[in-house]
């Protein structure tokens, strides 16, 4: 083990001069993750950092202010992730990684989900797999086609529509082994260095997998505002 | 005749004299102060932030690239003047100035030790392969590749051609409706119409049965007039940058053939982008630099078909080039004129049409298979590297062509 890791800092060393580290901050009207608002519904605040290597490598953090009912406490959402990408012949891309995501408020919402995905040109496929989705004892899977159309150079659209699909240990409470689905179509404009976006979200019943997010509209429209560094 | 000559003499003139402009600001001036950064550009990954799709990992990385770009431009005293991500090489290309006492081979160096930089190149110059003699255009005008019987097979339709070059005249009463795209990557002016750009329009897709002017070569397909050149007189000039951004363009809009009826110096950036664009299944068409042994590049890249007018001096060409009509070509110009142009540039221009005839026909041609069509016996005999269009487009069809004159080989070709 120490000599993988030692081999991986060498590597790491040896062409970090290339590497890139990136970030964006964000404030969002209501934190929808797959169609399930984490924020009750209220604006939330977001910070992400990720550091590219030129091997491929990628590792981040993301960070998010996170509400789970009307009337609870705010609390703070942590995700930290790993993976690879690399670009193939023919303009595609692919990825894999993990992720883990963590809860200030101790609640046994705590998960991990490993993804992988493909992208060709300005559409992305990815597929998620979780064995403890937000800390239940049900592993699921999640599908999800985002794409983007550039109208001119400040404007275009985005959209996507996502799939998630509990396994062994869903019950009925908890949607079952129903598939749920969200989607979402939105318009972004870009002013250097902020991106402001405006979207539409439906979700299918997809609120009945989480253990949060209950009793908020399945249809929102969303904006966001977004500056990268 | 003698009218017609006089005419035709006009015309020439015209060519010549009509088109010349000031180089553009962005593209022309202190070229030779100017050069090329690439920065790598990350690939697309999961990121938590956002949640869903659109331009966060586009819009993280370019501010990413943009500060780390500072930090070069503030080190080695340069000055960042614009920038266009290559995604097909996954890399940022910086277009930077030279300040200060420092040679352009020192700023190169200091760069090229800068492990920032995926690596650092000169801005090239290039230009188009036009004769600008007004006298070769009294040449009476070649017809050798039977026209009318090929359209019989195919048009072109719908192949997306595109022409990297100077500006095109969109509204030329012989190509209106022909151009799917126009782009002006030389600067931020207004789409200009200039000769060049023009004139090769007119060979690879002038309209046909209109009652005017030319029938192109590949009247069916669809231009992609992307201008990364700018009119000097009667040659077009390029450099490096605006060339890149075409070739860019035109491999995410998803052109099946480039002309590039332009010449200059080996280009790093260029010649990556011309590896993308083969692998990608995209036939390249250069013209041959008759004055530049192995042909000057683009031509001299071992992917592109490389194409010397039938009647120039082959002793410098590249062994694999063929030759194609180039002297006393009839076509299209600017201000709904038409006129005879001669050189290599036009050579190039009608290969392309070709290619678009093959593609219609075969789609699944790949650039191999469309070179092994073309090329019949390279040999450096002028006659024997000439290319017979009936017999490429009769072997494409499997088919009668020409009245099956040309038919009668059975060599084929093998479809990827």
């Amino acid at each position: 083990m120490l000599r993988w890791a030692l081999a991986l800092a060498a590597a790491l060393a040896a062409t970090a001069a290339m590497a890139q580290v990136s970030g964006s901050a964000s404030v969002v009207s209501d934190d929808r993750v797959r169609g399930v608002t984490l924020s009750a519904g209220r604006p939330a605040a977001q910070l992400g950092l990720a550091y590219d290597d030129p091997s491929g490598l990628y590792v981040g953090a993301f960070g998010s202010s996170v509400q789970f009912y009307e009337h609870s406490k705010r609390e703070v959402e942590l995700t930290g992730y790993t993976g690879y990408a690399r670009r193939l012949s023919g303009g595609w891309t692919v990825d894999a990684g993990a992720a883990y995501t963590g809860f200030s408020g101790g609640n046994g919402y705590n998960y991990t989900e490993l993804h992988a995905g493909v992208t060709a040109s300005a559409v992305t496929a990815r597929l998620y797999f979780s064995p403890n989705y937000f800390g239940q004892s049900i592993h699921t899977v999640y599908g999800e086609l985002n794409g983007s159309y550039r109208l001119s150079e400040r404007f275009g659209l985005i959209g996507h529509a996502g799939v998630l699909q509990a396994f062994s240990g869903a019950t009925q409470q908890s949607g079952g082994t129903h598939p749920h689905a969200d989607f979402l179509a939105g318009v972004e404009a870009r002013f250097q260095p902020f991106t402001l976006q405006l979207s539409r979200i439906a979700a299918d019943g997809a609120s009945r997998v989480y253990p949060v997010g209950a009793n908020h509209p399945a249809g929102v429209w969303t904006a966001r505002l977004s500056v990268a560094f | 005749m003698i009218r017609a000559r006089a005419a035709a003499l006009l015309i020439a003139g015209a060519i010549c004299c009509a088109q010349a402009q000031t180089p553009s600001d962005s593209a022309g001036v202190g070229e030779e102060r100017r050069i090329l950064v690439m920065l790598r550009i990350a690939p697309p990954h999961f990121r938590p932030e956002g949640g869903y799709g659109g331009g966060y990992d586009e819009q993280s990385g370019k501010a990413a690239r943009h500060r780390i770009a500072s930090e070069l431009a503030s080190a080695h005293g340069l000055v960042i003047e614009s920038d266009w991500p290559m995604v097909s090489l996954g890399v940022d290309c910086f277009l930077m100035r030279v300040t200060g006492g420092q040679s352009l081979p020192q700023a190169l160096e200091a760069l090229g030790r800068d492990t920032r930089t995926a690596w650092a190149q000169p801005l090239n110059a290039f230009h188009s392969l036009a004769h600008n003699d007004p006298l070769f255009a009294l040449q009476p005008a070649a017809s050798a590749w039977h026209l009318a019987e090929v359209h019989a097979v195919s048009t072109g339709r719908h192949v997306s051609v595109a022409q990297v070059d100077s500006g095109v005249e969109l509204n030329h009463p012989d190509l209106a409706g022909q151009i799917s795209v126009a782009e002006n990557f030389v600067d931020q002016s207004p789409y200009t119409a200039e000769a060049h750009g023009t004139a090769v329009a007119g060979i690879i897709a002038a309209r046909a049965d209109n009652g005017i002017g030319i029938a192109g070569v590949a009247p069916g397909a669809r231009l992609m007039a992307l201008r990364a050149c700018w009119q000097v007189d009667a040659t077009a000039i390029c450099n490096s940058f605006t060339l890149a951004k075409a070739l860019q363009f035109a491999l995410v809009r998803g052109a099946t053939v480039i002309n590039l009826s332009v010449t200059g110096p080996q280009d790093k950036l260029l010649y990556l982008l011309l590896d993308a664009a083969l692998l990608q299944g995209v036939t390249v068409v250069g013209a041959v630099d008759p004055q530049t042994p192995g042909g000057g590049f683009p031509a001299s890249h071992p992917g592109v078909i490389a194409v010397s007018s039938d009647n120039a001096d082959d002793s410098g060409d590249p062994a694999s080039a063929v030759t194609a009509p180039g002297r006393d070509v009839p076509t299209t110009l600017p201000a709904a004129r038409w006129g005879f142009v001669d050189g290599s540039s036009f050579a190039a221009a009608h290969v392309s049409g070709l290619v678009a005839l093959l593609q219609q026909i075969s789609p699944s041609l790949g650039p191999e298979q469309m070179r092994a069509l073309l090329l019949i016996a390279p040999t450096t005999d002028h006659r024997a590297r000439r290319i017979d269009a009936c017999a490429a487009i009769a072997r494409a069809a499997q088919a009668c062509s020409c009245g099956c004159s040309a038919a009668g080989t059975d060599k084929t070709v093998s479809q990827r």
